[in-house]
């Protein structure tokens, strides 16, 4: 799938690569079989139902969970041959991050600077950067208990970048933040992806991923879905149709005999199409019946329609 | 937000990387600090540890001030010099020192790893180069640490007990260093528990039970176990009369009370007049069958208890090395009220066993004005002639000193570091990434 985020920087740069992973927990089989690869210097999306084993992937990628059968690398490194060194190179941010009741910000990732190496001086200028880049500087010297939600989600990517990782692996990241936020997330994950890190990204708020995302992985009930399958180009959509004189479009499209629904109370309508070819076709009709059409945009975004286009069900 | 410098950390993070592949068992001085610092960090901060060494200070004083009062009054009272009330007060300090310090050792470990683990903190550190037994390690080494101010928040009233006299530095290092290595073990056993269950209670209460069982369970078990290395009909070897001069001795006796009854029979001053003197040139070995507890295959079970292992190490006060007659360490412990000899000279005198050989000859030279004294071990006799001399009579049966030579607290201290390293390995075994089996219920992160 071609993303809609910067070019990915497609050299030969050792990415994730995870071929034929499973993993039960007893009679739950959590993971599997997936197969896929994420490329270095792209953001890949990994993008489930609940339950469908995206946590307990990360968790293989991260070196903590051992997969039952299958190879996983990161980085070029075999995680379970090489599971130091596969750890050095990921940084990992997990669903929920624990905090340690007493220590404050700074010391959280001074703490894990020293934990990768680092020197206590460098430690330090470490965790200034990192604080002032979340925008937590105010909050440096406060105990991370107090942190909202939100603030607590940045302080806990703060400490994935701690050691400047090759792999950045990121397990719903954007929860709980605010706008603004999320929309430096963005920025912060592109840019990161523009230095050729490798990143995967799990997250259920596709819009989200939407502008940001260069690959993506689909996974249901612990497997890798095939992304080919649910191309939408020909897929039945609906799109929103936006005119400066909405009696205009609306007259088009009833001439047209199309059927529409109007939204409440906006000049906004939304008509169901069949692919992208029926909507180049609208497109020209309208310009050629002179509507001032402004607007023709999917309604959902590319990955939530691919997501719903998966059918299956939630675990 | 775009600038993330990765100026000098390539290089420093290059020196981390070693050629070992899983690294569950490296240990490298800086993942250690970082660990302990974490951790020491996180306890000091909180409130409640002050408040804890507050309590902890207090009862300690409380306890000894009760201690010295009555020591002092007792040696008031029994007319020793003030030089005995020291090893007694020293004595009991320590000990209950040693009991608080168990008691509150595994409140420091025993919810370490499944508190972190259920507050996901753990998983985000494993995630790290650290090492499993980095990890592990620094939580014991802080833990420990904290238990270690603990003691040391007990040195004054030792120092205190010092006053009275009798005690050396030397004494209260050792007591120390044997302590700390105790706590230690706990702190691992606490370690290992909270690795092994999810709950914290049920941590807890293990932990205890351990304890438990090391202090209580070590001297009810063999207590309770006598009854089992009771043998009753067992040859022991008696240098005495042989049954049938006896018998005749016996006779005699009677026959003296009979041929007079109004005649002095007190023994106020020495024998009365005309009281038949023993035969004790007849004196023989012969063979009696008697019941006898087998002491010696059942003490060894005390062995790992703390308070055992404890006493055993204190050395004595070396006023002690002066006089031979301390050579006798249950005559030591019964004359000073030293509880630590005391232990110590019980523990050694239940290895030792029962007598398998017997002099019931001495005694019947106070038929003779003789002044025969057991000590107060009861293992050795002494024989005083009238005069005070001590007479050339020599018991053909060893006496049985229990004395300060053979220790035998490096057995428990060893049992103990050995259960101590079981524990750290199944916490390090627990934790070992990445992670094969999970145990039901538990997620990673
Ligand atoms: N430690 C465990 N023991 C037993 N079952 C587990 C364990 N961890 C995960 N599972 C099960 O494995 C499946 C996958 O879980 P996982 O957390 O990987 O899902 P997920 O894709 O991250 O879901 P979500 O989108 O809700 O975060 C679930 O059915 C879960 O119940
Ligand atoms: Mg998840």
């Amino acid at each position: 799938m071609a993303g809609s985020g910067a070019q990915p920087g497609v050299d030969a740069q050792p990415g994730i690569s995870v071929r034929g992973v499973r993993r039960c927990f007893g009679s739950v089989r959590a993971v599997d079989g997936m197969t896929f690869t994420a490329p270095a210097g792209a953001v890949t999306a990994l993008v489930g139902p609940n339950g469908s084993g995206k946590t307990t992937l990360l968790l293989m990628l991260a070196g903590l969970l051992q997969p039952d059968e299958g190879e996983v690398t990161v980085a070029d490194l075999d995680v379970l041959r090489d599971n130091e060194r596969a750890r050095t190179a990921v940084g990992w941010m997990p669903d929920v991050f624990g905090t340690w009741d007493s220590l404050t910000c700074t010391e959280i990732l001074t703490t894990f600077a020293r934990a990768y190496g680092m020197s206590a001086s460098a430690a330090r200028a470490r965790a200034r950067d990192l604080l002032d880049q979340m925008h937590l500087t105010e909050l440096a010297g406060r105990p991370a208990r107090v942190l909202s939600r939100g603030q607590r989600q940045r302080l806990g990517l703060a400490r994935a970048l701690v050691h400047d990782p090759q792999v950045l692996l990121l397990d719903e990241p954007a929860s709980g933040m605010d706008p603004r936020s999320r929309i430096e997330l963005r920025d912060t994950l592109r840019s990161l992806a523009e230095k050729g890190k490798t990143i995967l990204v799990s997250s259920h708020i596709l819009s989200e991923l939407e502008e940001v995302y260069n690959h993506a992985v689909f996974v249901s009930r612990g497997r890798t879905v095939d992304a080919e399958i649910v191309q939408p180009v020909a897929a039945e959509r609906g799109w929103r149709l936006e005119a400066t004189d909405p009696v205009a479009l609306r007259v088009f499209l009833d001439r047209a005999d199309i059927p529409y629904t109007q939204t409440s109370g906006s000049s906004e309508v939304i008509v169901q199409l069949s692919g992208w070819d029926s909507a180049v076709q609208l497109v020209k009709a309208a310009v050629t019946a002179d509507v001032p059409l402004h607007t023709i945009a999917p309604v959902a975004g590319r990955l939530e329609e691919a997501y719903l286009a998966l059918n299956e069900e939630r675990v | 937000m775009s600038s993330i410098t990765d100026t000098d950390m390539t290089a420093s993070t290059d020196t981390r990387a070693r050629s070992t592949t899983m690294n569950t068992w490296g240990l490298s001085w800086r993942g250690l600090r970082t660990v302990v610092d974490l951790e020491l960090r996180q306890r000091m901060r909180s409130k409640r540890w002050l408040v804890a060494l507050a309590v902890w200070f207090s009862v300690i004083g409380a306890m000894t001030t009760l201690v010295l009062v009555a020591t002092a009054s007792m040696s008031r009272y029994s007319g020793d010099t003030e030089a005995t009330a020291g090893p007694m007060a020293f004595g009991l300090i320590t000990l209950f020192v040693l009991g608080a310090g168990l008691v509150i050792a595994p409140a420091f470990t025993a919810t370490s790893i499944n508190g972190d683990r259920n507050q996901g903190t753990l998983a985000t550190l494993q995630a790290t180069p650290l090492s499993t037994v980095e990890i592990v390690a620094g939580k014991l080494v802080a833990a420990w640490a904290v238990a270690a101010v603990f003691l040391v928040a007990a040195l004054p009233f030792i120092v205190w007990s010092m006053l009275l006299g009798g005690i050396s530095v030397v004494q209260v290092l050792i007591c120390f260093a044997v302590m700390f290595a105790l706590i230690a073990v706990v702190c691992a056993v606490g370690l290992g528990f909270s690795a092994m269950f999810d709950r914290s209670a049920s941590s807890t209460v293990m932990t205890y039970v351990v304890v438990a069982s090391l202090s209580v369970l070590t001297l009810i078990v063999p207590a309770l176990a006598t009854v089992l290395v009771t043998v009753d009909n067992t040859t022991v070897r008696v240098y005495g009369l042989p049954p049938e001069a006896e018998w005749e001795y016996q006779q005699a006796i009677d026959d003296w009370y009979m041929a007079d009854q109004d005649l002095d029979h007190s023994w106020e001053n020495g024998a009365p007049a005309g009281f038949p003197a023993p035969p004790v040139q007849k004196c023989s070995w012969h063979e009696v069958t008697t019941q006898v507890t087998h002491t010696d295959r059942v003490w060894w079970m005390v062995l790992p208890n703390p308070f055992v292992v404890v006493s055993d190490a204190a050395p004595l006060p070396s006023s002690t090395k002066a006089d031979p007659y301390y050579v006798d360490l249950g005559h030591y412990a019964a004359v000073s009220g030293d509880p630590l000899a005391g232990i110590r000279a019980t523990v050694r005198e239940a290895a030792i066993g029962p007598e398998t050989e017997r002099d019931d000859c001495i005694w019947l030279y106070t038929y003779l004005g003789y002044n025969v004294s057991q000590e107060y071990s009861g293992t050795t006799i002494t024989l005083t002639a009238p005069d005070g001399s001590r007479p050339d009579y020599v018991s053909p049966v060893e006496p049985r000193v229990v004395t300060t030579g053979t220790p035998v607290w490096p057995w428990g201290l060893g049992a103990n570091l050995l259960l101590g390293a079981f524990f750290f390995w199944v916490a390090v075994h627990r934790l070992k990434i990445p992670y094969k089996r999970l145990r039901k219920g538990t997620r990673v992160a």
